[in-house]
């Protein structure tokens, strides 16, 4: 069995890729690290191609979604990549009941709309926390400014509340391996990390593994009992209390970080996982 | 994707030592003392039939301030070798990998802060040493020994 784990190219490693090429070689896989936008590499070789950290596929998206349409067999799929690299998904979450974050889109042609006190303008296309910014109640014509650079670079907006409690409780990220939950881990705000702080090499953030909050971790599962979501490979959600409870912040299916290397028997787990899913 | 064999071709008779080094104390010159980590290892280990980490340790707590991880290998076969390490704290994580031609002595240095003290992880791998493809861990065509030490406070 063949596997070929699909990264980025450049500076930007992916630290949990050692444990994993490890753990699939471990289930007698024979893994490894492919560019997804590399011409070089057959796919066609592979068994399954897994994403894991594309994190350079936001100004290239279609081009991104057409690779992924493109592969024989792909984890997670196609449609799910697509619905997952577009945070417009929240406002489907919320049409569906679950508690996300609010969030006002501001797509190409509007104008922003920001609620009172603190809040983030964020692209709705984008990975990690590249132009992201958090704003002051009193900064909103720079914030009306970041809005229409992202506009002008055809990308639509996001604007959301920036909720105190994550400077206080932290970000909550719940990672789910085969449909299973794995593990739990408290996020400090990176967007209060300054970028001197980051290093091509070195992914510094607040980060440990934590016991997820009962109703958090119920939030989380609720989201992906759809059955949407019934063959994901591998799944995030991550959450912000509130005083309404928990909410999603954002329901990572495509490229998230999975913090194997706080907790390596995750990296097993997902090894597992994939020979399962090689097996079916 | 090219066979990673051959890629490999050059992995041979490598040393590395691992080490963890904190400032001196005022007035103090040099690097603090040592503490081993484990005996020297082979890359791959022996009779290691799955998995591609020679060496990986249990979370520590390495110090206490700021640190540098300082990773010398030095090669003593007939053929350039590299070593990828990973290393992650309970704050940062990281990749690096160094590449020695033989007999000659590779370094790499990561400066770490006072807030990435404790859970320390370390694995050692062997990796193609492509500074164009990402690091990532090999299989070897040959055994080769690695010698892995921390250097603590």
């Amino acid at each position: 069995m063949r596997v070929a784990v699909a990264t980025c190219a450049g500076d930007d490693v992916d630290v949990d890729s050692p444990l994993l090429l490890d753990a699939l070689a471990g289930v007698g896989i024979t893994a490894e690290l492919a560019v997804w936008d590399d011409p070089s590499v057959e796919w066609d070789r592979v068994d399954l191609t897994l994403v894991r950290s594309t994190w350079d596929y936001a100004p290239r998206r279609d081009e991104f979604l057409a690779w992924a349409r493109a592969r024989r067999r792909i984890a997670n799929r196609a449609e799910i990549l697509e619905y997952s690299t577009d945070k417009h998904y929240l406002a489907d979450l919320a049409a569906r009941g679950h508690p996300v974050v609010p969030s006002h889109f501001c797509d190409r042609g509007e104008r922003p709309d920001v609620p009172d006190g603190p809040f983030v303008v964020k692209p709705t296309v984008g990975a990690g926390s590249i132009d992201v910014t958090r704003y002051r109640s009193d900064e909103v014509t720079a914030a009306r400014a970041h809005v229409a650079r992202l506009h002008a670079a055809g990308r639509d907006a996001l604007i959301q509340p920036y909720l105190e409690s994550v400077d206080t409780r932290g970000e909550h990220a719940l990672v789910f391996i085969g449909g299973a939950f794995s593990h739990a881990m408290t996020k400090g705000a990176m967007l209060n990390v300054d970028g001197g702080a980051r290093t091509a090499l070195f992914r510094r953030e607040r980060m440990s593994v934590t016991t997820p909050d009962p109703d958090a971790r119920a939030v989380a599962e609720r989201v992906l009992a759809d059955p949407r979501f019934d063959d994901l490979l591998y799944a995030r959600v991550d959450l912000l209390a509130s005083d309404e409870g928990w909410l999603i912040l954002e329901l990572e299916l495509a490229e998230p970080s999975l913090f194997l290397t706080h907790v390596p028997d995750a990296a097993r787990r997902l090894a597992r996982a994939v020979r399962s899913t090689l097996e079916a | 994707m090219r066979p990673v064999a051959r890629r490999l071709a050059g992995a041979l008779g490598a040393a590395l030592v691992l080490a963890v080094a904190v400032p001196p104390l005022a007035g103090a010159a040099g690097w603090a003392a040592t503490a081993v980590l484990g005996p020297s290892v082979r890359c791959p280990a022996p009779l290691q039939r799955s998995g591609l980490t020679c060496a990986a340790t249990p979370p520590i707590t390495a110090h206490r301030g700021a640190y540098a991880l300082i990773v010398e290998m030095r090669v003593a076969g007939t053929r350039r070798a590299c070593v990828g390490i990973s290393v992650a704290t309970r704050t940062v994580a990281g990749l690096n990998q160094a590449c020695a031609a033989p007999g000659r002595l590779a370094r790499l240095v990561e400066r770490l802060g006072a807030s990435d003290a404790a859970g320390l992880r370390i694995a050692v791998f062997l990796t193609s040493g492509s500074s164009s493809r990402p690091i990532a861990p090999q299989r070897g065509p040959v055994a080769q020994r690695v010698g892995l030490r921390l250097l603590a406070p």
